[in-house]
């Protein structure tokens, strides 16, 4: 027997998410049922809303409900200093430091030719732009420390080079391969101290 | 190393198994087919992460069932552990004291396990990627931080080499200049890292290799190059460069001029690589070259010294890991007899149960295996037992005579 067809669509929905197999979008679906309506009308109001309100913030693109975002938009914040990181995530690891006093920059991805991402496909335009301004001084490469976010660093620091602003890379003690929102805040406020310039 | 209590369901020709090994040395018997070198690949999958047979993995699954699974309770370095494999047909999952494994390759360093296979001769006789591919094997074992390096080396070669197919063979370099200058300088980095700890790996294998080779062939020539195709790493280990024990400092100046040196030669060879599609320098491209008597044993050696290099080199392998680790590793035999002489098959076994402390030996023959005599000369009958694996079952021999194994 089938299960009935507002289930099956459910389940169907579920399994949609990433890293969501049949099995576990079966038993969430299951789990969903038991629970009482105001909780299930919670959870999919937040869905909507968050889908609704939040969107990339016109300067960094950092996911924001604001625009420009919280972090672009306090003027406490050193804005000769910037940090390109690869995704929204990185911004909130780096943030959960409280190391980090100057503003962000989202590339949404990094260099990869076997995915077919190239340096077009990322925000480094926007990136040029905001360094035309002149404000900034030194630009922080915090990329993965995998060779995508690697080779996504030298790119831009070449790039970079000509127009005059200081660039440097987090310091090594990340372990390779991991993604940057996965290690601890000290090991990552290490870094952030000991960052070298390339 | 050792397993104290092995465990398997659904694997091979495996319903359940529940076995404990001996400490010392077990020695399996039993007719072709019968699944001793089963348990020996149990054994190393669990340990190590992968099977030494095969990549197709759900053919470990025994025909029927869903999922294959295998327990085994381990005492690695004073700790014990259980490690838990799942295997079905969309993966496998490892598990280590109840916690997911996340790297695969980590396994081998914590859980070190030497195998001897029949088809070891390839170590010899195949192509340079079967000896590469002995020289990681071997690198996960001795060094945490192998495994990261050999990762990062293969992501970055994959990346750079899809960056020059993309751009292929009319591509002006120009405007892709800082691409490829980018992918240059990640895949240098990366391949430094890994050349940097072959060369520091080879400084204590080739030795072993080399004094391995002349207690078990009676001879004294066997020479041992790494053939890079980076010229400067085989110089730097002709100068003695990367010894073992290199200070962190100087371990971080050879990989700087590796570095150096394999920037230079991307850019060198960059128009041909454009035209080819892939990278032409690198730690990939790399061999270990064995000479006896002056002559390639791949292209000039006997049938006989190829297996006698081959086998000095899973020996080698053992030595360096056990005096690396301060214990010796898990060693499996696998039909590693019936193939030699009786003067070899005791220098094989004087060479290494002397040093190893858990150790499994798969037989084919009915009864007394060939060497019985010498096995239990050199290891001590006292730390010998005998098991007969019999269509998927085990049972203990009392005494090593031909009891009915039990179901």
């Amino acid at each position: 027997m089938e299960y009935a067809a507002p289930i099956a669509r459910l389940i169907a929905e579920l399994e949609r998410l990433p890293g969501v197999g049949p099995k576990t979008a079966q038993r969430l679906a299951l789990h969903l049922l038991n629970r009482p309506r105001e909780e299930v009308a919670a959870l999919a109001s937040a869905l909507l809303e968050a889908k609704d309100r939040i969107h990339p913030c016109s300067v960094c693109a950092n996911l924001t409900d604001t625009d420009p975002c919280a972090i672009c938009g306090d003027p406490r914040r050193d804005e000769s200093l910037l940090c390109v990181v690869e995704e929204p995530k990185d911004v909130i690891a780096l943030e959960r430091t409280h190391e980090f006093h100057g503003r962000y920059h989202v590339l949404m991805g990094a260099i990869s030719p076997l995915s077919g991402v190239g340096p077009d496909d990322l925000r480094i335009e926007p990136l040029l732009a905001r360094l035309k301004e002149g404000k900034i001084r030194e630009v922080v490469l915090a990329t993965d420390p995998d060779v995508e976010g690697e080779a996504t660093a030298m790119y831009l620091a070449r790039l970079l080079k000509p127009l005059g602003v200081k660039t440097s890379r987090l310091a090594r003690g990340l372990p390779e391969g991991g993604d940057l929102d996965y290690v601890d805040e000290v090991t990552l406020a290490r870094a952030l101290e000991g960052r070298r310039a390339i | 190393m050792r397993i104290e209590r092995l465990r398997l369901a659904d694997f091979r020709n495996y319903v359940e198994l529940d076995w404990r090994p001996a400490p010392g040395v077990s020695v399996l018997v039993g007719p072709n087919g019968a699944g001793k070198t089963n348990l020996l690949e149990a054994a190393f999958l669990a340990l190590v992460g992968h099977s030494p047979r095969t990549r197709r993995e759900e053919e470990m699954i025994r025909q029927g069932a869903g999922e294959a699974r295998i327990a085994a309770e381990v005492e690695a370095g004073g700790h014990r552990s259980a490690l838990r494999l799942r295997l079905a047909p969309e993966g496998k999952r490892i598990e280590l004291d109840g916690r997911p494994v996340e790297r695969l390759g980590e396994l081998p360093f914590r859980f070190p396990a030497v195998l001897f296979q029949p088809g070891d001769l390839l170590l010899a006789q195949g192509a340079a990627a079967a000896r590469r591919h002995f020289l990681d094997e071997v690198g996960r074992e001795w060094s945490r931080s192998y495994d990261a390096a050999l990762a990062a080396t293969r992501k970055a070669l994959a990346e750079r080499n899809a960056l020059l197919r993309r751009l292929g063979p009319g591509a002006s370099p120009k405007s892709a200049a800082l691409l490829l200058e980018a992918w240059n300088e990640a895949f240098a980095t990366a391949a430094a890292g890994l050349l940097r700890r072959r060369l520091a790996l080879l400084g204590g294998l080739v030795g072993e290799l080399r004094r391995v080779h002349a207690a078990l062939s009676g001879e004294e020539a066997l020479s041992v190059r790494y053939a890079s195709s980076l010229p400067a790493a085989g110089e730097l280990l002709a100068a003695g460069g990367g010894p073992p024990a290199a200070a962190a400092e100087e371990a971080q100046q050879l990989e700087e001029s590796l570095r150096d040196a394999l920037r230079k030669a991307l850019e060198r060879v960059l128009p041909a690589e454009l035209e080819r599609g892939f990278t032409l320098v690198g730690p990939h491209r790399d061999d270990l070259r064995l000479h006896l008597r002056g002559r390639d044993v791949r292209v000039f050696g006997s049938q006989g010294e190829q297996r006698a290099v081959a086998l000095a080199m899973r020996i080698a392998q053992f030595a360096l890991l056990r005096a690396r680790r301060g214990e010796p590793p898990l060693l499996l035999l696998d039909d590693v007899f019936s193939e030699l002489d009786g003067e070899r098959r005791e220098r094989l076994l004087g060479l290494l149960l002397p040093e190893a402390e858990q150790t499994w030996i798969t037989a084919a023959e009915e009864g007394q295996p060939a060497g019985s005599g010498a096995l239990l000369a050199i290891a001590g009958s006292e730390r010998v037992k005998w098991f007969r694996v019999f269509s998927g079952s085990i049972g203990e021999v009392p005494g090593g005579d031909r009891a009915a194994p039990s179901r």
